[in-house]
């Protein structure tokens, strides 16, 4: 029994602790989402909301200002997303994600365990306005919005001292990726919605055949990124197309030179 | 230097069509593609050579390849044999027996060969060494130590400081959309 403004009231509790009485609401994994002041949480049970006070928090569990209240510091590690079967929410990187300072737009992808269901993927974009939007928007995109993948991530590919998706992470670029079977799709929406497309062709190899033939696994993927050089062809992308070696741009005759020899190698139309 | 070649599609178009052709052997069609098909080449290797006159005596950089090795009495691949793709190496030679590549491009908007060469056989990804001259005579001298004599990248680079000793790697993602 408990005082409350010399009333006396009677707290009765359920097998989770939970208090049951009139006015006290639990959601499904736990959290309090009424006492007399309505709140909601994240999908780490964070606190997004109470009353009419805003929460987010980042990866160690502090709450920080909501994703977009401060437009000069846009929280690189916090996202707005949805996921299915658990509701709105914000959620901390806690995919093993680390995004630099330098990243102004990305995609997260977010593996989550609900307690209902199987482990979920889903991703956003953030805007320069911090708010999420379901496709890559580089007109609203935080700017310079870079965007970008590797072929080796997921590998720990070794480079010098670092990791491949380390380095990666460090110079500034953000993540579509490529687990959980459909990395094609954010590759190919990402084609779809951008006005520049950048290809490094360092280190390619027109002559090894067996190098060639590499991208003709079963599911497309090449380690030096072939599947993605055919898309942008056959999809006739080719005009928002820049190529680049040794840090200088492939324009021109030459230009027309690689993409000719890029057909011919690869037998495409 | 514009971003695009004007007729670029153009030329990607007609140069693929032509390749089916050729496959399909449909000479009426090849016939009908041949001389558009050269008079595009031409304007190419015409604009080429005005940066490298030392290829003008040739069709072809790989046969202007061919010739310089002989001039300098240097081994040149056997393209002949199958186990060495090379492509049409018309713009761009390359040769490949899987173990080792050697790749040379005449980049006329920069004004040198433009070399890479590969390693295969200790990692089966590989590694790619590039490096650039302005002289074919030492791009042809690559060729032939790297890809018939076999040397090693610490000979090819104590005879050429611009071929790096350490190979190449990409600091960051291959493809990057803006």
């Amino acid at each position: 029994m408990q005082l409350n403004g010399g009333t006396p009231v009677i707290t009765t509790y359920n097998a989770a602790n939970q208090i049951t009485n009139a006015g006290f609401t639990y959601d499904f994994v736990g959290n309090l989402t009424n006492d007399g002041t309505a709140s909601t949480y994240d999908a780490l049970n964070l606190t997004t909301a109470r009353g009419d006070t805003t929460y987010a928090s980042n990866g160690d569990g502090t709450l920080q200002p909501p994703p977009g209240t401060n437009p000069q510091q846009p929280q690189h590690d916090e996202a707005i997303f949805s996921f299915p079967g658990v509701g709105p929410g914000t959620c901390a990187t806690s995919a093993g994600f680390d995004l630099s300072p330098g990243a102004e737009a990305f995609r997260l992808p977010f593996p989550l365990n609900p307690p209902q269901g199987p482990v979920v993927f889903t991703s956003i974009y953030m805007g320069a306005d911090g708010q999420p939007r379901q496709s890559f928007d580089p007109a609203n995109a935080v700017k310079p919005a870079k965007f970008g993948y590797a072929a080796f991530i997921g590998k720990n590919y070794p480079l010098g001292s670092s990791y491949f998706d380390d380095k990666w992470f460090d110079e500034g670029l953000v993540a579509i990726e490529t687990y959980n079977g459909t990395w094609q799709d954010p590759v190919l929406e990402a084609m779809e919605n951008t006005q520049t497309i950048n290809f490094l062709v360092d280190g390619m190899d027109f002559s090894n055949p067996s190098w060639i033939a590499d991208a003709k696994q079963p599911d497309g993927r090449g380690w030096l990124t072939h599947w993605e050089m055919d898309q942008v062809i056959l999809k006739n992308y080719i005009s928002r197309l820049h190529l680049w070696e040794n840090g200088e741009e492939i324009k021109g005759f030459a230009r027309a030179q690689w993409l000719d020899a890029w057909k011919q190698l690869r037998g495409l139309p | 230097m514009p971003h695009r070649w004007e007729y670029e599609d153009e030329y990607l178009e007609i140069k693929s069509a032509f390749r089916r052709a050729q496959k399909a052997g449909d000479h009426v069609l090849c016939k009908q593609l041949s001389p558009r098909v050269e008079e595009l080449d031409g304007m190419m290797w015409r604009s080429m050579t005005s940066v490298f006159p030392e290829l003008s005596p040739y069709r072809t950089v790989v046969e202007a390849l061919r010739h310089t090795a002989d001039r300098l009495n240097l081994l040149f691949p056997e393209l002949a044999n199958q186990n060495n793709d090379t492509g049409d190496g018309q713009f761009i030679f390359g040769v490949s027996d899987g173990r080792r590549t050697v790749q040379i491009w005449p980049m006329e908007d920069r004004g040198y060969y433009n070399i890479k060469i590969f390693d295969y056989e200790y990692i089966e990804e590989g590694v790619c060494y590039p490096g650039h001259t302005t002289s074919l005579d030492e791009a042809t001298i690559v060729l032939s130590r790297w890809f018939v004599e076999r040397c090693s990248i610490d000979d090819l680079h104590a005879q050429f400081s611009w071929m790096p000793r350490e190979p190449l790697k990409l600091s960051g993602s291959r493809m990057t959309f803006e």
